[in-house]
């Protein structure tokens, strides 16, 4: 074991980044054990105990920064050592570094083949940004969101005389010529494209189809408004088009919410003349519309990656035959009388909404923030009653918080909360893997679940957790570790969102919904 | 007017404007990114910089 | 109702103050203007700059009004390293210059100044028992144990094996330090401070912070009957000690909260634990914990002794 310290002068850096470093460091291959602690006395001394004594460490003062690493070589030290100034290192405008532009404009002197501006500054001005973007000739994808739907028309407009994309306002996640923009997975290409309103759709589905072996070519977000009769679809047209004449495109997915009146009926044309085969999914829509053809009506984002995964290797599209009955009714069998209701606790709000339409039809009503029948509106920090699916990325949680695939606090109280009621039978809950989610949320979710089933097994009761965690292994959380570790801590794994939600019905019911429930 | 046209199929090459973040995942997937240093359209102040300015910083 | 909601980082061009606190205000304004200050440091969230009379800390309006804060209207002030220390700014009275041109405007700004009193009298002492209670269940649950706040958990005669290198040092010191105070013992308090300043990982000292909860507590509940009158004589011996133990940047800090004086989160949660219901409590502690890594879960576990020990003294006189 070789230990060494170093002091750095005048370094101030937050303890978010002070966690960081020690955390990196502790993480090099070989390194037993490291500190990251301001010089005070007392931190010199406690440092003394452990081990790291030295003159680097004598002469530094509490306003010096001090690591100390302890390791099996020199070869892990030096590289722990490395890793702690490159963490410690700003990307700081200035120094030379990196020196940003100061507008669009100046960006594009700097870069004249850009093609792409990916905007998220505040909803108010993104669309200032955006006109700018798209007179300048670039392709736009705007993250932000609360801008006016008559702006976003307008924007649209615009673009698709130029043959630009514009995707979102409100939009979350694209895959572009393989590329991940903003949030997302890391998929396979393949013949599938997606055209998407929602971004956790999109997430579900891509990394559905990815699972089963395929791929996708491209996944173009649409943002969350386009589909209102206000802007009347343009991006989603515009992007059916593009698929047409994409050669690596074979299917389409198209995922939204229903669209408005108006726009539907001009969709529902678009896709009747499509060549190529179309899976509609309008999450929550009651009926499918006659005519449809070669296309297919997916109720859910399960039943559609199926589908289009099924017309990619030309095979017939069955209906999935799960086997959850079995997992089903071992859980079951441990519940008490008093147990009864699935509570959902999301964190993509497209989930929610897909659980309620899958719950509904075997359950009855479903409360919820978000709901798919308005008679049911609760408010979302309200107590759970009855059976309920929460959003818990909607406005009155988030606040000054993270949103909640990165932020747990919030649904980790919840969690427990549940646990306490006695008429809680089922958790139901959606892990996000993959850029821009957190980087641990098994590491966050699996104690409160522990915790959770803990407390209710104390009440003399059994708390049934079911999740599903939407990812692939090339993300960098680690799709088996993170499913281990949920495992681990006692909850169901279904193989997608929508079979979660089945299974949890399953179990509330004790398998009464197994015979022939729903008429839907 | 068309001068960069459409995106699929060609290589993506970004300005970044607003969270640092989006620019870092892209850099990572291996895309080019210019960032833009955003800030709401609006005048600085000329006297001050002036004092600076004498300042010799 | 998406994933946009994460706020961008951004300076908007002339970010106006919109709060000050009081004694940031005093020092802002005790100089001949225009004048000139350095910044002592930045990271992401924080600008510190060296005024005459000490550290005053812009910081965005998220990170809630203190007695050194300056809040300003933009989501997040800096990148790490900008603007680097000792590059100076200068102050016209009105707004402040950085070297880069960048300003910020404190004309429309308002001082923060509370008053201490809480708004509704103090509970009895089984009630604040159940706070306390509450506020410890949150922090344990949900807090960040890396630092000395585990130490809020601890039981007499619990087995001391599974504490961390921080927490064992700290252990016998804050043990000693709650006994001082109920007891009126100065010069035992001084000595078991002299054990704790400058303790612990984080850019303020986990200790420190701790330290900090527990004097917020102590003054704040003389302030309003509990515990016994001039604990502000007890807290800022306290305080002194932190002389060369500790860095600057914490040593401001320590020296407000011996006057009771703090983030407004750690204020909200002292008065809820004395006051308020356990749902008051449970909020009040979310709000604590999510300040920076350990300080929010180390402040939490001062409150949480501090406030045992004050209640525990009843209402009597020094």
């Amino acid at each position: 074991m070789i230990r060494r310290v170093v002091s750095q002068r005048g370094v101030y850096r937050d303890s978010i980044t002070l966690l960081r470093v020690s955390q990196g460091v502790q993480k090099v291959a070989g390194v037993r054990q490291a500190a990251v602690v301001m010089a005070t006395p007392l931190n010199k001394r406690v440092l003394g105990d452990i081990g790291f004594v030295g003159s680097d460490i004598d002469g530094a003062t509490p306003d010096d920064l001090v690591i100390a690493v302890e390791a099996e070589g020199e070869g892990p030290l030096n590289e722990a050592l490395k890793a702690t100034e490159k963490l410690l290192s700003s990307p700081a405008v200035g120094a030379g570094v990196r020196r940003a532009s100061s507008g669009i404009s100046d960006a594009l002197s700097k870069s004249p083949d850009a093609n792409l501006a990916v905007i998220s500054v505040p909803g108010a001005y993104a669309k200032h940004e955006a006109m700018v973007a798209i007179r300048a000739g670039l392709n736009v994808f705007v993250f932000s969101s609360d801008v006016p739907r008559e702006d976003e028309r307008e924007l649209k407009e615009i673009a698709s005389k130029q043959h630009l994309l514009v995707m979102g306002p409100d939009c979350g996640t694209s895959i572009i010529n393989h590329v991940v923009l903003g949030f997302g997975n890391a998929v396979r290409p393949g013949p599938i494209g997606i055209v998407s309103a929602s971004g956790t759709g999109l997430q579900e589905v891509s990394t559905l189809i990815h699972k089963r072996g395929l791929g996708i070519s491209q996944a173009i977000g649409t943002g969350g408004g386009d589909l209102s009769d206000t802007v009347g679809g343009i991006t989603t047209r515009q992007a059916l088009r593009l698929l047409q004449a994409d050669t690596e495109t074979r299917i389409i997915v198209l995922i939204s919410k229903p669209p408005g009146e108006k726009t539907a009926r001009a969709i529902l044309s678009d896709v009747r003349r499509s060549r190529k085969p179309v899976i509609i999914t309008f999450l929550g829509a009651q009926f499918a519309p006659p005519r449809l053809g070669k296309h297919i009506w997916a109720r859910t984002l399960g039943d559609a990656a199926n589908a289009a995964c099924a017309l990619a290797s030309k095979s017939s599209v069955r209906a999935n035959a799960s086997n959850i009955s079995r997992a089903a009714f071992a859980e079951a069998a441990k519940l008490s009388r008093s147990q009864r209701y699935v509570r959902g606790l999301y964190a993509g709000g497209t989930l929610c909404y897909e659980a309620q339409v899958v719950l509904e039809p075997k359950l009855g009503p479903i409360y919820s923030n978000a709901p798919l029948d308005r008679r049911y509106a609760v408010e979302g920090a309200a107590r759970s009653k009855h059976h309920s699916c929460i959003d818990m990325g909607a406005e009155e949680f988030v606040g000054g918080r993270a949103h909640p695939m990165i932020d747990f606090t919030l649904r980790k109280l919840r969690i427990i909360e549940e646990a306490k009621d006695p008429e809680t039978a089922v958790l139901l809950l959606d892990v996000e893997l993959g850029l821009g989610s957190n980087s641990d949320p098994a590491g966050e979710l699996a104690p409160a679940i522990a915790d959770a089933k803990a407390l209710a097994t104390k009440g003399g009761r059994y708390l049934c957790v079911v999740a599903s965690v939407v990812g692939t292994e090339g993300d960098f959380q680690g799709l088996s570790e993170q499913t281990r570790r949920l495992e681990g801590s006692g909850a169901v794994l279904a193989s997608c969102n929508s079979e979660a939600a089945e299974l949890a019905a399953l179990i509330a019911t004790r398998g009464e919904t197994a015979k022939g429930g729903g008429s839907r | 007017m068309t001068r960069r046209g459409g995106l699929v199929g060609k290589e993506i090459i970004a300005i970044n404007v607003g969270i640092p973040s989006f620019a870092d995942d892209l850099e990572s997937q291996g895309v080019k990114v210019q960032r833009v240093d955003w800030k709401p359209p609006a005048g600085g102040d000329e006297k001050m910089l002036k004092i600076l300015e004498k300042l010799g910083s | 109702m998406n994933r946009a909601r994460m706020a961008p980082e951004v300076w908007a061009s002339c970010p106006a103050a919109s709060w000050i606190g009081r004694q940031a205000y005093i020092r802002m304004t005790c100089a001949c203007h225009p004048v000139t200050w350095t910044v002592h440091s930045s990271y992401r969230g924080a600008i510190n700059v060296q005024t005459g009379q000490g550290l005053v800390c812009f910081v965005p309006n998220e990170a809630g009004r203190g007695p050194l804060n300056i809040n300003v209207d933009a989501k997040a002030l800096s990148d790490a390293g900008y603007p680097k220390p000792g590059t100076r700014l200068v102050s016209d009275g009105g707004a402040v210059t950085f070297e880069d041109g960048q300003r910020v405007s404190l004309a429309d700004s308002r001082v923060w100044e509370p008053t201490g009193l809480f708004r509704r009298p103090v509970l009895n002492e089984k009630l604040v028992g159940r706070n306390i209670s509450c506020a410890r269940g949150v922090a344990m649950l949900l807090g960040h144990m890396a630092g000395v706040g585990e130490l809020m958990d601890m039981r007499y005669g619990a087995p001391t094996a599974n504490l961390n290198a921080f927490s064992r040092a700290a252990l016998p010191n804050v043990a000693s330090l709650c006994q001082a105070v109920r007891s009126g013992d100065f010069v035992g308090a001084e000595k078991a401070t002299r054990g704790l300043v400058g303790l612990g990982p984080g850019l303020t000292p986990s200790a420190d912070d701790m330290l900090s909860g527990i004097m917020v507590s102590l003054v704040l509940g003389s302030r309003n009957g509990v515990g016994y009158e001039g604990i502000s004589e007890f807290t800022s011996r306290i305080a002194a000690v932190s002389g060369s133990g500790t860095s600057a940047l914490s040593r401001e800090f320590l020296v407000q909260a011996a006057a009771g004086r703090a983030n407004e989160r750690l204020l909200r949660l002292v008065e809820a634990v004395y006051t308020g219901t356990p749902s008051e409590v449970r909020d009040a502690t979310l709000d604590v914990i999510r300040i920076g890594h350990t300080s929010g879960t180390d402040m939490t576990a001062g409150v949480v002794l501090g406030a045992g020990t004050a209640v525990t003294l009843g209402g009597r006189a020094a």
